[in-house]
């Protein structure tokens, strides 16, 4: 996160979720605690709620999915697809497995053939590393819908059915591996037992399941309601059986296999192996000569909702090329923005803005003697606000210090035309103060839409050397809402955390 | 360019220019040794050939593109090592992309130097490799066919391309058809460098 200093972290009210049937005094907030490196954000990371007057990090908004899309192709996927399809492109956009690149189809037509179209056939090549389908012995009859064409030819040995017996079972004594991919065994493995499930409801284990009764399961749970006495005690349902055989999904392990895979190993060696990385995303294969294209996978646009009262703060435009927002209520324009620079610093202008370093000149405290420094705060709302600072007497950091803030209590003008601003230097006015020696209760100074005052800073005289002071401020805004008086509507802590000591 | 005003203007090279060749007049050959270019290859503008510890030889066909460097620039010669050992020799169709510098002794043919990468002194680059963008070949390595280096140093063999007759045919089409269309686009200027 920020690195610059002086930095300023803006605590979010979701640290303290019970804090809204609490007297405000009983939540102060302890910057050093470890709970609060958990909802300090910069002012950036923010959002904000309109209806509840609070900002919104990334642990209080719910995320939900506006659409998904290939980044590849840039085609939008309905959800509807994805849920069937799994998270991927299932047009023609696949993934080196090797560097993970997006493979680009290329024909293989002799370059002495003059006709114009292309006849094919077509492979995958990555432009980046030069895998090619071929590596796999995969060549494709036409240029699109290569997803289609795949699946025809999933595996070049034929696959057999789950439901017929395995022709290389059948054969002799040895069962060679089942052929069946790790999908495949998923998909007989989920079947079996959703099977058994279903039987197992169908006969539930009380006493008329013996009976012969051919009567549905309702009709049965309903004579058993019906009967009276011991009938009634249920019997624990009978226990399910595990997959058996093959066809179930039951892969047995083989030790020719084993070796087989250790031959392969020794002939293909180092090479001939997919590193770790590059299986993982090839789940099935082991040497290079299995990895099979891997389809591109998905991704999302999200809108953000207010976790307490599911008011949307940012939702992008549904269109996949843009990368505009519909909606999107940034903290930083709502909440002032506060800034804190050593007294007689020029920097006003970065000072404001919150983003700007001291660079070079840092700041460093000398115990037991007082240094000020400038803390501004500035307005991003259209109207004047009221504002009240409190900070803790003593900092709970690893630097031990007394701060106090010499003016407490303001108001910060409205953030109206910077014309305006520049209109009134002219004549005189605009940003005031900024001279003279810092006195208690007086604005330092002020201009169109900020205000700076003076905070004081007496390190303990056992101060450790090079850590940083950390402030926390809690800020209060009053402001007027449309007429009717929103009173305190809102309330945020803005977190400084500008200078160190190096005694 | 203020520094290159200031440096001594390097020795032109000895050349020997293939008539079917294409040398952009802001191409730069220099270096005591000799510096032959065959026919059909291309050097860019600001395509540098530095003759300076042994003869470079640009095999028929290579594209070298521009502010990619082939040759050692100084003719210090170590112990042990033969007069022109830090000759550069390019096989045909070679390919040296923008801002690599290639060193090795010999680069094999069809073989594709990308952006950015080096090869070091005395390296031998087999037959139809890809050193791809910003990888480091050190000194003296010897690379063998159809080997694909990436930045990181992750090294495979080209299958494609070594079990393919048909791909390495299609490939040559392409590269035949793209040093047409760069001769078609710079002007060369043999004389100057003759
Ligand atoms: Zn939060
Ligand atoms: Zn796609
Ligand atoms: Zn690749
Ligand atoms: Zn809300």
């Amino acid at each position: 996160m920020a690195t610059q200093f002086p930095y300023t972290y803006y605590s979010c009210p979701c640290i303290n979720p019970t804090d809204s049937t609490l007297p405000e005094q009983d939540d102060t907030f302890d910057p050093s605690s470890p709970r609060a490196a958990f909802s300090l954000y910069p002012l950036e990371h923010l959002l904000y709620c309109t209806e509840c007057h609070q900002v919104r990090c990334p642990r209080c908004t719910a995320e939900e999915v506006v659409c998904w899309y290939c980044p590849s192709c840039l085609f939008e996927v309905p959800s509807s697809t994805v849920r069937s399809e799994g998270n991927q492109c299932t047009r023609s956009c696949y993934n080196c497995p090797q560097c993970t690149a997006p493979l680009a189809v290329n024909p293989l037509d002799p370059p002495e053939s003059t006709s114009e179209t292309l006849t094919g056939p077509f492979i995958l090549t990555c432009p980046y590393c030069t895998w090619s389908s071929l590596d796999i012995d995969l060549k494709f009859d036409k240029p699109n819908n290569i997803t289609g064409q795949l699946s025809g030819s999933k595996r070049p040995e034929p696959s057999t059915p789950v439901d017929t017996p395995d022709p290389d079972l059948s054969r002799a004594s040895s069962p060679k591996p089942d052929p069946k991919t790790r999908d495949e065994v998923f998909t007989a493995l989920n079947a079996f037992y959703k099977n058994q499930i279903t039987h197992d409801v169908d006969a539930p284990g009380h006493a008329f399941a013996e009976q012969a009764f051919s009567s549905p399961h309702s009709i049965s749970r309903l004579l058993n309601l019906y009967s009276t006495g011991k009938k009634l005690k249920r019997q624990r349902p009978k226990p399910m059986s595990e997959a058996l055989t093959p066809a179930d999904g039951l892969v047995l392990f083989d030790p020719e296999s084993e070796l087989d895979t250790i031959k392969r190993t020794a002939a293909g060696g180092w090479e001939g192996t997919l590193g770790g990385d590059k299986a993982a995303i090839n789940t099935e294969a082991r040497f290079v000569d299995d990895a099979r294209p891997v389809a591109s996978l998905l991704r999302t646009k999200r809108a953000k909702r207010c976790r307490a009262c599911r008011t949307l703060l940012s939702r992008p435009e549904p269109k996949i090329s843009t990368t505009r927002y519909k909606i999107r209520v940034v903290a930083g324009s709502n909440v002032p923005r506060v800034g804190l620079r050593p007294l007689g610093a020029k920097a006003r202008a970065t000072a404001v803005s919150g983003l700007g370093g001291l660079g070079a000149e840092v700041p460093s405290l000398k115990p037991l003697l007082p240094s000020h420094f400038v803390l501004t705060l500035t307005n991003p709302l259209f109207d004047a606000v009221k504002v009240t600072l409190a900070t803790a007497r003593d900092t709970t950091g690893p630097v031990k210090a007394r701060v106090t803030i010499l003016c407490p209590a303001f108001e910060v003008g409205a953030n109206t035309d910077v014309w305006d601003e520049a209109l009134a230097r002219d004549g005189g006015g605009g940003s005031q103060g900024g001279g003279g020696v810092p006195e208690a209760g007086k604005v330092w100074e002020r201009g169109r839409n900020w205000v700076g005052v003076v905070v004081e800073v007496v390190p303990a005289g056992d101060a450790v050397r090079g850590e940083v002071l950390e402030i926390a401020v809690f800020v209060r805004v009053e402001y007027e809402a449309g007429g009717d008086l929103d009173g305190a509507g809102k309330r945020e802590v803005g977190f400084c955390n500008p200078i160190w000591s190096s005694g | 360019m203020a520094t290159a005003a200031r440096r001594p203007v390097p020795p032109k090279a000895p050349t020997t220019l293939d008539p079917a060749s294409t040398v952009a007049s802001h191409a730069l050959l220099t270096g005591p040794h000799r510096i032959t270019v065959r026919a059909r290859a291309v050097l860019h503008p600001y395509a540098r050939i530095m003759a300076g510890g042994g003869p470079v030889d640009i095999g028929e066909g290579c594209i070298i593109w521009e502010k990619a460097l082939v040759g050692c620039g100084d003719s210090k010669i170590t112990e042990g090592e033969e007069e022109d050992a830090r000759g550069v020799r390019l096989g045909p169709n070679v390919v040296i992309e923008t801002g690599a510098v290639v060193e090795a002794r010999e680069v094999g043919e069809g073989s594709m130097i990308e952006s950015f990468a080096r090869v070091g002194v005395g390296a031998r680059i087999g037959k139809y490799c890809k050193i791809l963008s910003y990888a480091n070949i050190p000194a003296h390595t010897e690379l063998p066919d159809y080997t694909v280096v990436d930045g990181r140093n992750f090294r495979r063999k080209d299958k494609t391309m070594a079990n393919q007759p048909l791909v390495r045919e299609i490939r040559a089409a392409n590269h035949a058809k793209q040093v047409k269309g760069l001769q078609a686009l710079i002007p060369s200027n043999l004389v100057k460098w003759q």
